[in-house]
Protein backbone atom coordinates (compact mmCIF):
# COMPACT_ATOMS: atom_id res chain seq x y z
CA UNK A 1 0.00 0.00 0.00
CA UNK A 2 2.85 2.33 0.92
CA UNK A 3 4.39 1.66 -2.47
CA UNK A 4 1.19 2.73 -4.22
CA UNK A 5 1.10 5.88 -2.15
CA UNK A 6 4.73 6.64 -2.92
CA UNK A 7 4.16 6.02 -6.63
CA UNK A 8 1.17 8.36 -6.65
CA UNK A 9 3.23 11.06 -4.92
CA UNK A 10 6.08 10.70 -7.40
CA UNK A 11 3.71 10.94 -10.38
CA UNK A 12 1.99 13.96 -8.88
CA UNK A 13 5.34 15.67 -8.30
CA UNK A 14 6.58 14.91 -11.81
CA UNK A 15 3.42 16.32 -13.33
CA UNK A 16 3.76 19.60 -11.50
CA UNK A 17 7.44 19.84 -12.45
CA UNK A 18 6.55 19.18 -16.09
CA UNK A 19 4.01 21.97 -15.99
CA UNK A 20 6.50 24.45 -14.60
CA UNK A 21 9.23 23.48 -17.06
CA UNK A 22 7.00 23.54 -20.12
CA UNK A 23 6.86 27.28 -19.91
CA UNK A 24 9.76 29.40 -21.12
CA UNK A 25 10.47 33.06 -21.76
CA UNK A 26 8.55 34.77 -18.94
CA UNK A 27 11.30 37.35 -18.54
CA UNK A 28 10.98 38.28 -22.20
CA UNK A 29 7.22 38.59 -21.83
CA UNK A 30 7.66 40.97 -18.89
CA UNK A 31 10.06 43.14 -20.89
CA UNK A 32 7.66 43.25 -23.84
CA UNK A 33 4.84 44.19 -21.50
CA UNK A 34 6.85 46.99 -19.86
CA UNK A 35 7.86 48.32 -23.29
CA UNK A 36 4.24 48.27 -24.46
CA UNK A 37 3.26 50.57 -21.57
CA UNK A 38 5.78 53.15 -22.77
CA UNK A 39 4.92 53.21 -26.46
CA UNK A 40 3.40 56.34 -27.91
CA UNK A 41 -0.14 55.79 -29.27
CA UNK A 42 1.30 56.00 -32.83
CA UNK A 43 4.03 53.44 -32.17
CA UNK A 44 1.60 51.12 -30.39
CA UNK A 45 -0.85 51.25 -33.30
CA UNK A 46 1.95 50.56 -35.80
CA UNK A 47 3.35 47.67 -33.77
CA UNK A 48 -0.10 46.11 -33.44
CA UNK A 49 -0.66 46.61 -37.15
CA UNK A 50 2.54 44.81 -38.13
CA UNK A 51 2.63 42.15 -35.39
CA UNK A 52 -1.11 41.57 -34.94
CA UNK A 53 -0.04 40.83 -31.41
CA UNK A 54 1.32 42.71 -28.42
CA UNK A 55 5.07 42.99 -27.83
CA UNK A 56 4.64 40.70 -24.79
CA UNK A 57 3.10 37.90 -26.84
CA UNK A 58 5.81 38.06 -29.51
CA UNK A 59 8.69 38.31 -27.06
CA UNK A 60 9.88 34.71 -27.53
CA UNK A 61 9.26 34.45 -31.26
CA UNK A 62 12.98 34.52 -31.99
CA UNK A 63 13.57 31.59 -29.61
CA UNK A 64 10.65 29.62 -31.02
CA UNK A 65 12.13 29.70 -34.53
CA UNK A 66 15.80 29.72 -33.53
CA UNK A 67 16.88 26.53 -35.29
CA UNK A 68 14.32 26.53 -38.08
CA UNK A 69 15.10 26.93 -41.75
CA UNK A 70 16.04 30.51 -42.56
CA UNK A 71 17.02 31.36 -38.96
CA UNK A 72 20.27 29.46 -38.65
CA UNK A 73 22.46 32.55 -39.02
CA UNK A 74 20.75 34.26 -36.09
CA UNK A 75 22.18 32.23 -33.18
CA UNK A 76 24.73 34.94 -32.27
CA UNK A 77 22.10 37.65 -32.35
CA UNK A 78 20.94 36.34 -28.97
CA UNK A 79 24.27 37.24 -27.38
CA UNK A 80 25.98 40.45 -26.42
CA UNK A 81 29.72 39.94 -26.80
CA UNK A 82 31.19 42.45 -24.37
CA UNK A 83 34.59 42.54 -26.09
CA UNK A 84 33.80 41.94 -29.76
CA UNK A 85 37.42 42.27 -30.84
CA UNK A 86 38.60 39.36 -28.70
CA UNK A 87 38.48 35.65 -29.41
CA UNK A 88 35.55 33.63 -28.13
CA UNK A 89 34.70 29.95 -28.03
CA UNK A 90 31.22 28.56 -28.47
CA UNK A 91 29.38 25.52 -27.15
CA UNK A 92 32.61 23.51 -27.11
CA UNK A 93 36.01 24.84 -26.04
CA UNK A 94 37.61 23.62 -29.25
CA UNK A 95 35.20 25.71 -31.31
CA UNK A 96 36.52 29.23 -31.99
CA UNK A 97 33.79 31.57 -33.11
CA UNK A 98 34.17 33.49 -36.36
CA UNK A 99 35.13 37.12 -35.60
CA UNK A 100 32.33 38.23 -37.92
CA UNK A 101 29.74 36.34 -35.81
CA UNK A 102 31.06 37.91 -32.63
CA UNK A 103 31.15 41.41 -34.07
CA UNK A 104 27.69 41.23 -35.67
CA UNK A 105 25.84 40.01 -32.57
CA UNK A 106 23.01 41.53 -30.50
CA UNK A 107 24.24 45.13 -30.06
CA UNK A 108 25.28 45.42 -33.71
CA UNK A 109 21.95 44.01 -34.97
CA UNK A 110 19.88 46.20 -32.65
CA UNK A 111 21.58 49.33 -33.98
CA UNK A 112 21.34 48.03 -37.54
CA UNK A 113 17.61 47.19 -37.38
CA UNK A 114 16.84 50.42 -35.54
CA UNK A 115 18.49 52.44 -38.31
CA UNK A 116 16.94 50.39 -41.14
CA UNK A 117 13.44 50.72 -39.73
CA UNK A 118 13.88 54.39 -38.86
CA UNK A 119 14.98 55.36 -42.34
CA UNK A 120 12.90 53.07 -44.52
CA UNK A 121 10.20 50.99 -42.85
CA UNK A 122 7.66 52.47 -45.29
CA UNK A 123 9.52 50.97 -48.24
CA UNK A 124 9.73 47.51 -46.64
CA UNK A 125 7.15 44.75 -46.97
CA UNK A 126 4.88 44.26 -43.95
CA UNK A 127 6.46 40.89 -43.15
CA UNK A 128 9.98 42.41 -43.19
CA UNK A 129 8.94 45.13 -40.74
CA UNK A 130 7.12 42.53 -38.66
CA UNK A 131 10.18 40.30 -38.37
CA UNK A 132 12.55 43.16 -37.60
CA UNK A 133 10.29 44.29 -34.76
CA UNK A 134 10.15 40.70 -33.46
CA UNK A 135 13.95 40.47 -33.57
CA UNK A 136 14.30 43.78 -31.74
CA UNK A 137 11.88 42.73 -28.97
CA UNK A 138 13.86 39.59 -28.27
CA UNK A 139 17.38 40.95 -28.76
CA UNK A 140 16.77 43.86 -26.39
CA UNK A 141 15.61 41.32 -23.81
CA UNK A 142 18.54 39.00 -24.35
CA UNK A 143 21.13 41.75 -24.28
CA UNK A 144 19.91 42.88 -20.86
CA UNK A 145 19.97 39.38 -19.39
CA UNK A 146 23.33 38.85 -17.67
CA UNK A 147 23.46 35.24 -18.90
CA UNK A 148 23.45 36.44 -22.49
CA UNK A 149 26.41 38.76 -22.18
CA UNK A 150 29.64 36.98 -22.93
CA UNK A 151 32.51 38.18 -20.78
CA UNK A 152 35.35 36.37 -19.03
CA UNK A 153 34.73 34.88 -15.63
CA UNK A 154 36.46 37.02 -13.04
CA UNK A 155 38.66 34.36 -11.48
CA UNK A 156 39.68 32.98 -14.87
CA UNK A 157 40.58 36.02 -16.90
CA UNK A 158 40.66 34.33 -20.24
CA UNK A 159 38.35 35.50 -22.95
CA UNK A 160 37.58 31.93 -23.89
CA UNK A 161 35.52 31.51 -20.72
CA UNK A 162 32.02 32.87 -20.81
CA UNK A 163 28.91 32.59 -18.71
CA UNK A 164 26.80 32.24 -21.83
CA UNK A 165 27.90 28.67 -22.46
CA UNK A 166 27.20 27.34 -18.97
CA UNK A 167 30.77 27.22 -17.69
CA UNK A 168 30.00 29.22 -14.57
CA UNK A 169 28.72 26.55 -12.21
CA UNK A 170 26.27 27.12 -9.39
CA UNK A 171 23.99 24.81 -7.42
CA UNK A 172 20.27 24.63 -6.89
CA UNK A 173 19.07 22.66 -3.84
CA UNK A 174 22.40 20.83 -3.79
CA UNK A 175 22.23 19.82 -7.46
CA UNK A 176 24.36 21.05 -10.34
CA UNK A 177 23.10 24.30 -11.81
CA UNK A 178 24.56 26.98 -14.02
CA UNK A 179 24.63 30.76 -13.98
CA UNK A 180 22.77 30.66 -17.30
CA UNK A 181 20.01 28.43 -15.89
CA UNK A 182 19.64 30.75 -12.92
CA UNK A 183 18.84 33.68 -15.19
CA UNK A 184 16.63 31.59 -17.47
CA UNK A 185 14.55 30.67 -14.41
CA UNK A 186 14.89 33.91 -12.48
CA UNK A 187 11.15 34.67 -12.49
CA UNK A 188 10.43 31.27 -10.95
CA UNK A 189 13.22 31.69 -8.41
CA UNK A 190 12.14 35.14 -7.25
CA UNK A 191 8.36 35.30 -7.66
CA UNK A 192 6.98 32.05 -9.09
CA UNK A 193 3.34 33.09 -8.76
CA UNK A 194 3.55 36.63 -10.08
CA UNK A 195 1.81 37.62 -13.27
CA UNK A 196 3.23 40.13 -15.71
CA UNK A 197 1.21 42.95 -14.14
CA UNK A 198 2.81 42.35 -10.73
CA UNK A 199 6.29 42.24 -12.27
CA UNK A 200 5.64 45.49 -14.03
CA UNK A 201 4.38 47.13 -10.83
CA UNK A 202 7.65 46.20 -9.13
CA UNK A 203 10.11 46.88 -11.96
CA UNK A 204 8.68 49.81 -13.88
CA UNK A 205 9.34 52.42 -11.20
CA UNK A 206 11.52 55.03 -12.94
CA UNK A 207 10.60 58.68 -13.43
CA UNK A 208 10.38 60.13 -16.97
CA UNK A 209 13.70 61.89 -16.37
CA UNK A 210 15.35 58.67 -15.25
CA UNK A 211 13.90 56.80 -18.22
CA UNK A 212 15.27 59.40 -20.62
CA UNK A 213 18.70 58.98 -19.05
CA UNK A 214 18.49 55.18 -19.33
CA UNK A 215 17.78 55.48 -23.06
CA UNK A 216 20.75 57.71 -23.88
CA UNK A 217 23.31 56.33 -26.33
CA UNK A 218 22.88 53.23 -28.45
CA UNK A 219 23.01 49.45 -28.05
CA UNK A 220 26.80 49.43 -27.69
CA UNK A 221 26.55 51.73 -24.68
CA UNK A 222 23.73 49.67 -23.21
CA UNK A 223 25.78 46.50 -23.59
CA UNK A 224 28.59 48.11 -21.58
CA UNK A 225 26.07 48.80 -18.80
CA UNK A 226 24.91 45.19 -18.73
CA UNK A 227 28.51 44.01 -18.70
CA UNK A 228 29.05 45.93 -15.44
CA UNK A 229 25.96 44.25 -14.01
CA UNK A 230 27.32 40.82 -14.94
CA UNK A 231 30.54 41.53 -13.03
CA UNK A 232 28.46 42.76 -10.07
CA UNK A 233 26.35 39.59 -10.20
CA UNK A 234 29.48 37.43 -9.77
CA UNK A 235 29.84 38.96 -6.31
CA UNK A 236 26.20 38.28 -5.42
CA UNK A 237 26.29 34.67 -6.66
CA UNK A 238 29.92 33.49 -6.60
CA UNK A 239 30.76 30.15 -8.18
CA UNK A 240 29.29 27.08 -6.46
CA UNK A 241 26.69 29.16 -4.61
CA UNK A 242 23.43 27.34 -3.92
CA UNK A 243 20.86 29.68 -5.45
CA UNK A 244 18.06 28.16 -3.35
CA UNK A 245 19.74 29.29 -0.12
CA UNK A 246 20.83 32.84 -0.91
CA UNK A 247 20.96 35.18 2.08
CA UNK A 248 18.20 37.76 2.31
CA UNK A 249 20.55 40.58 1.32
CA UNK A 250 21.90 38.65 -1.70
CA UNK A 251 18.40 37.71 -2.78
CA UNK A 252 17.38 41.35 -2.46
CA UNK A 253 20.36 42.46 -4.54
CA UNK A 254 19.58 39.86 -7.21
CA UNK A 255 15.92 40.92 -7.21
CA UNK A 256 16.82 44.59 -7.63
CA UNK A 257 19.20 43.75 -10.46
CA UNK A 258 16.49 41.72 -12.19
CA UNK A 259 13.95 44.55 -11.91
CA UNK A 260 16.51 47.03 -13.21
CA UNK A 261 17.55 44.97 -16.22
CA UNK A 262 13.96 44.21 -17.20
CA UNK A 263 12.97 47.86 -16.89
CA UNK A 264 16.01 49.08 -18.84
CA UNK A 265 15.32 46.60 -21.64
CA UNK A 266 11.66 47.59 -21.77
CA UNK A 267 12.39 51.33 -21.80
CA UNK A 268 15.04 51.00 -24.49
CA UNK A 269 12.82 48.83 -26.66
CA UNK A 270 10.02 51.38 -26.36
CA UNK A 271 12.51 54.17 -27.11
CA UNK A 272 13.59 52.48 -30.36
CA UNK A 273 10.04 51.74 -31.50
CA UNK A 274 8.84 55.24 -30.62
CA UNK A 275 11.74 56.63 -32.63
CA UNK A 276 10.95 54.40 -35.62
CA UNK A 277 7.23 55.17 -35.65
CA UNK A 278 7.36 58.78 -34.52
CA UNK A 279 5.13 60.28 -37.18
CA UNK B 1 -4.91 4.85 3.87
CA UNK B 2 -7.69 4.27 1.35
CA UNK B 3 -8.80 7.85 1.89
CA UNK B 4 -5.25 9.10 1.18
CA UNK B 5 -5.06 7.13 -2.05
CA UNK B 6 -8.43 8.45 -3.14
CA UNK B 7 -7.32 12.00 -2.40
CA UNK B 8 -4.09 11.49 -4.31
CA UNK B 9 -5.93 9.95 -7.25
CA UNK B 10 -8.17 12.99 -7.37
CA UNK B 11 -5.12 15.23 -7.18
CA UNK B 12 -3.52 13.34 -10.07
CA UNK B 13 -6.69 13.66 -12.11
CA UNK B 14 -6.83 17.38 -11.39
CA UNK B 15 -3.18 17.87 -12.34
CA UNK B 16 -3.45 15.98 -15.60
CA UNK B 17 -6.86 17.14 -16.72
CA UNK B 18 -6.97 20.49 -14.99
CA UNK B 19 -4.06 22.24 -16.62
CA UNK B 20 -6.08 23.31 -19.65
CA UNK B 21 -8.78 24.54 -17.41
CA UNK B 22 -6.50 26.77 -15.39
CA UNK B 23 -5.22 28.87 -18.27
CA UNK B 24 -7.18 28.51 -21.48
CA UNK B 25 -10.69 28.45 -20.09
CA UNK B 26 -10.40 31.77 -18.20
CA UNK B 27 -9.02 33.28 -21.42
CA UNK B 28 -12.06 31.98 -23.32
CA UNK B 29 -14.51 33.48 -20.81
CA UNK B 30 -12.54 36.75 -20.79
CA UNK B 31 -12.58 36.97 -24.59
CA UNK B 32 -16.25 35.97 -24.77
CA UNK B 33 -17.07 38.76 -22.32
CA UNK B 34 -15.42 41.29 -24.64
CA UNK B 35 -17.89 40.35 -27.39
CA UNK B 36 -21.13 40.18 -25.44
CA UNK B 37 -23.78 42.75 -26.24
CA UNK B 38 -24.65 45.00 -23.26
CA UNK B 39 -27.92 43.06 -22.91
CA UNK B 40 -26.18 39.69 -22.82
CA UNK B 41 -23.53 40.98 -20.43
CA UNK B 42 -26.23 42.23 -18.03
CA UNK B 43 -28.36 39.10 -18.31
CA UNK B 44 -25.44 36.72 -17.74
CA UNK B 45 -24.27 38.83 -14.80
CA UNK B 46 -27.74 38.65 -13.27
CA UNK B 47 -27.84 34.87 -13.71
CA UNK B 48 -24.27 34.15 -12.63
CA UNK B 49 -23.96 36.76 -9.90
CA UNK B 50 -20.66 37.89 -11.46
CA UNK B 51 -19.32 39.32 -14.71
CA UNK B 52 -19.10 36.69 -17.41
CA UNK B 53 -15.31 37.20 -17.61
CA UNK B 54 -15.05 36.12 -13.99
CA UNK B 55 -17.21 33.00 -14.19
CA UNK B 56 -15.46 29.79 -13.33
CA UNK B 57 -15.93 26.95 -15.79
CA UNK B 58 -12.68 25.20 -14.96
CA UNK B 59 -14.09 22.95 -12.25
CA UNK B 60 -16.92 21.65 -14.42
CA UNK B 61 -17.03 18.23 -16.10
CA UNK B 62 -15.16 17.88 -19.39
CA UNK B 63 -17.06 17.26 -22.63
CA UNK B 64 -15.96 15.39 -25.73
CA UNK B 65 -16.51 16.05 -29.41
CA UNK B 66 -17.23 12.97 -31.55
CA UNK B 67 -16.67 12.41 -35.26
CA UNK B 68 -17.42 9.37 -37.41
CA UNK B 69 -14.93 7.75 -39.84
CA UNK B 70 -15.77 10.38 -42.46
CA UNK B 71 -15.13 13.23 -40.03
CA UNK B 72 -18.83 14.06 -39.73
CA UNK B 73 -19.91 15.25 -36.27
CA UNK B 74 -22.00 12.75 -34.31
CA UNK B 75 -23.53 12.87 -30.82
CA UNK B 76 -22.39 10.10 -28.54
CA UNK B 77 -22.91 9.60 -24.82
CA UNK B 78 -23.87 11.88 -21.97
CA UNK B 79 -20.74 14.01 -22.02
CA UNK B 80 -20.99 14.94 -25.67
CA UNK B 81 -20.30 18.64 -26.24
CA UNK B 82 -22.78 19.05 -29.11
CA UNK B 83 -25.53 17.38 -27.13
CA UNK B 84 -24.86 19.57 -24.09
CA UNK B 85 -24.84 22.73 -26.22
CA UNK B 86 -28.27 21.82 -27.64
CA UNK B 87 -29.71 21.04 -24.21
CA UNK B 88 -28.27 24.18 -22.61
CA UNK B 89 -29.66 26.44 -25.35
CA UNK B 90 -33.08 24.85 -24.95
CA UNK B 91 -32.99 25.37 -21.18
CA UNK B 92 -31.90 28.98 -21.54
CA UNK B 93 -34.62 29.74 -24.03
CA UNK B 94 -37.09 28.55 -21.39
CA UNK B 95 -35.37 30.19 -18.42
CA UNK B 96 -32.87 32.96 -19.06
CA UNK B 97 -31.73 32.93 -15.45
CA UNK B 98 -30.54 29.30 -15.58
CA UNK B 99 -27.00 29.65 -14.21
CA UNK B 100 -26.16 25.96 -14.63
CA UNK B 101 -27.19 26.05 -18.29
CA UNK B 102 -24.93 29.08 -18.98
CA UNK B 103 -21.95 27.40 -17.35
CA UNK B 104 -22.56 24.07 -19.13
CA UNK B 105 -22.94 25.88 -22.44
CA UNK B 106 -19.70 27.80 -21.92
CA UNK B 107 -17.75 24.69 -21.01
CA UNK B 108 -19.22 22.63 -23.85
CA UNK B 109 -18.47 25.26 -26.52
CA UNK B 110 -14.93 25.58 -25.17
CA UNK B 111 -14.39 21.82 -25.06
CA UNK B 112 -15.75 21.31 -28.56
CA UNK B 113 -12.87 23.47 -29.80
CA UNK B 114 -10.09 21.56 -28.09
CA UNK B 115 -8.15 19.13 -30.26
CA UNK B 116 -7.51 16.95 -27.20
CA UNK B 117 -11.24 16.40 -26.75
CA UNK B 118 -11.88 15.12 -30.28
CA UNK B 119 -12.72 11.42 -30.64
CA UNK B 120 -12.75 10.02 -34.17
CA UNK B 121 -14.32 6.63 -34.82
CA UNK B 122 -11.72 4.23 -36.18
CA UNK B 123 -8.83 6.50 -35.21
CA UNK B 124 -7.16 5.00 -32.13
CA UNK B 125 -4.80 7.94 -31.70
CA UNK B 126 -7.75 10.18 -30.86
CA UNK B 127 -8.89 7.80 -28.11
CA UNK B 128 -5.52 7.17 -26.47
CA UNK B 129 -3.11 9.73 -25.17
CA UNK B 130 0.39 9.24 -26.54
CA UNK B 131 3.82 10.82 -26.31
CA UNK B 132 5.00 13.55 -28.64
CA UNK B 133 8.64 14.65 -28.75
CA UNK B 134 9.36 18.34 -29.28
CA UNK B 135 12.67 18.37 -31.13
CA UNK B 136 14.93 21.44 -30.99
CA UNK B 137 15.81 21.00 -34.69
CA UNK B 138 19.47 20.36 -33.88
CA UNK B 139 21.45 17.26 -34.69
CA UNK B 140 24.28 15.32 -33.06
CA UNK B 141 25.38 16.33 -29.56
CA UNK B 142 23.10 19.36 -29.50
CA UNK B 143 19.89 17.47 -30.36
CA UNK B 144 17.32 17.70 -27.56
CA UNK B 145 13.82 16.25 -27.21
CA UNK B 146 11.19 17.37 -24.74
CA UNK B 147 8.51 14.76 -24.28
CA UNK B 148 4.92 15.43 -23.36
CA UNK B 149 1.51 13.90 -23.86
CA UNK B 150 -0.54 14.65 -26.96
CA UNK B 151 -3.39 15.96 -24.85
CA UNK B 152 -1.04 18.00 -22.70
CA UNK B 153 0.29 19.60 -25.87
CA UNK B 154 -3.14 20.85 -26.87
CA UNK B 155 -4.65 21.51 -23.47
CA UNK B 156 -1.71 23.07 -21.68
CA UNK B 157 1.57 23.48 -23.53
CA UNK B 158 0.64 26.40 -25.74
CA UNK B 159 -1.23 28.26 -23.03
CA UNK B 160 1.63 27.70 -20.57
CA UNK B 161 3.96 29.52 -22.93
CA UNK B 162 1.95 32.62 -22.05
CA UNK B 163 1.15 31.66 -18.48
CA UNK B 164 2.70 34.80 -17.04
CA UNK B 165 0.02 36.85 -18.81
CA UNK B 166 -3.29 37.29 -17.04
CA UNK B 167 -6.30 35.65 -18.69
CA UNK B 168 -7.49 39.11 -19.76
CA UNK B 169 -4.17 39.99 -21.40
CA UNK B 170 -3.98 36.62 -23.13
CA UNK B 171 -7.53 37.10 -24.38
CA UNK B 172 -6.66 40.59 -25.61
CA UNK B 173 -3.80 39.16 -27.63
CA UNK B 174 -5.89 36.38 -29.16
CA UNK B 175 -8.42 39.03 -30.08
CA UNK B 176 -5.84 41.33 -31.64
CA UNK B 177 -4.80 38.59 -34.05
CA UNK B 178 -8.28 37.27 -34.93
CA UNK B 179 -10.62 40.24 -34.65
CA UNK B 180 -10.78 40.74 -38.41
CA UNK B 181 -12.24 37.23 -38.70
CA UNK B 182 -14.90 37.72 -36.03
CA UNK B 183 -17.85 37.66 -38.46
CA UNK B 184 -16.40 34.73 -40.36
CA UNK B 185 -15.94 32.67 -37.18
CA UNK B 186 -19.38 33.55 -35.78
CA UNK B 187 -21.29 32.85 -38.96
CA UNK B 188 -23.54 29.76 -38.85
CA UNK B 189 -25.07 27.51 -36.21
CA UNK B 190 -23.50 25.16 -33.65
CA UNK B 191 -24.00 22.32 -36.14
CA UNK B 192 -22.03 24.23 -38.78
CA UNK B 193 -19.33 25.12 -36.26
CA UNK B 194 -19.06 21.43 -35.48
CA UNK B 195 -18.39 20.76 -39.17
CA UNK B 196 -15.75 23.49 -39.14
CA UNK B 197 -14.13 21.90 -36.10
CA UNK B 198 -14.27 18.55 -37.89
CA UNK B 199 -12.31 20.11 -40.77
CA UNK B 200 -9.73 21.49 -38.32
CA UNK B 201 -9.45 18.03 -36.74
CA UNK B 202 -9.03 16.33 -40.11
CA UNK B 203 -5.97 18.47 -40.89
CA UNK B 204 -4.36 17.46 -37.60
CA UNK B 205 -5.39 13.80 -37.40
CA UNK B 206 -4.65 13.09 -41.07
CA UNK B 207 -0.97 13.03 -40.11
CA UNK B 208 0.41 9.58 -39.42
CA UNK B 209 0.43 10.13 -35.69
CA UNK B 210 2.07 7.49 -33.52
CA UNK B 211 3.58 7.11 -30.07
CA UNK B 212 6.81 9.17 -29.76
CA UNK B 213 5.75 11.32 -32.71
CA UNK B 214 8.51 13.86 -33.35
CA UNK B 215 7.54 17.49 -33.76
CA UNK B 216 10.01 19.90 -35.32
CA UNK B 217 10.12 23.56 -34.27
CA UNK B 218 8.09 24.36 -37.38
CA UNK B 219 5.39 21.84 -36.41
CA UNK B 220 5.16 23.20 -32.88
CA UNK B 221 4.99 26.79 -34.12
CA UNK B 222 2.48 26.01 -36.84
CA UNK B 223 0.14 24.32 -34.36
CA UNK B 224 0.41 27.33 -32.04
CA UNK B 225 -1.59 29.21 -34.69
CA UNK B 226 -4.18 26.40 -34.71
CA UNK B 227 -4.38 26.46 -30.91
CA UNK B 228 -4.96 30.21 -30.76
CA UNK B 229 -7.42 30.14 -33.64
CA UNK B 230 -9.51 27.50 -31.85
CA UNK B 231 -9.49 29.60 -28.68
CA UNK B 232 -10.74 32.56 -30.71
CA UNK B 233 -13.42 30.48 -32.44
CA UNK B 234 -14.67 29.08 -29.13
CA UNK B 235 -14.86 32.54 -27.57
CA UNK B 236 -16.48 34.32 -30.51
CA UNK B 237 -19.02 31.53 -31.00
CA UNK B 238 -19.92 31.37 -27.32
CA UNK B 239 -20.52 35.12 -27.43
CA UNK B 240 -22.67 34.70 -30.55
CA UNK B 241 -24.91 32.08 -28.87
CA UNK B 242 -25.30 34.14 -25.70
CA UNK B 243 -26.02 37.32 -27.66
CA UNK B 244 -28.70 35.46 -29.60
CA UNK B 245 -30.31 34.00 -26.46
CA UNK B 246 -30.33 37.31 -24.59
CA UNK B 247 -31.36 39.46 -27.53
Amino acid sequence: MKKILLFALVVAASLSVQSAKAWGGPGHTIIGYIAEQHLTPEAKAKCHHYLRHTLAYEASWMDNWRYSKGFKGTAHWHIGYAYPNRQYTGDFRSQVLKPESVRKSAAYRINEFHEQLRTSFKEMSDSTVQNKIRFLIHMLGDMHCPAHVAIPIEDKPTYEETTVYNRYRLKYKGKKYSYHSMWDNITNILHPKWKVTEWRAAADSYTPKQRAKVCRGDANDWLKGTTKEVVRSYKIVPRDTDVATLSDSDKRALTEMTYQQMAYAGYRLAYILNDVFKE
Amino acid sequence: MKKSILTLSLLLFTLSAGAWNKLSLPAITALTAQHLTPEAALATKAALGTDFAECNITDRPKYLFHLDEEYSPVCEGQNDALLVIGEAVERLNKNKGDKEAILSLARAVADMHSVANVRIKGNDMSYNDFTVRRWNNRNGKMARYKDCGWRFLWNSYYAYKHAILTAELYAEDINLYHINRLDDFQKGTPAEWAKDMAAESRVIYSRELKDNYVLSQEDVNYWAFTHDRLLAKASYRLAAILNQIFK
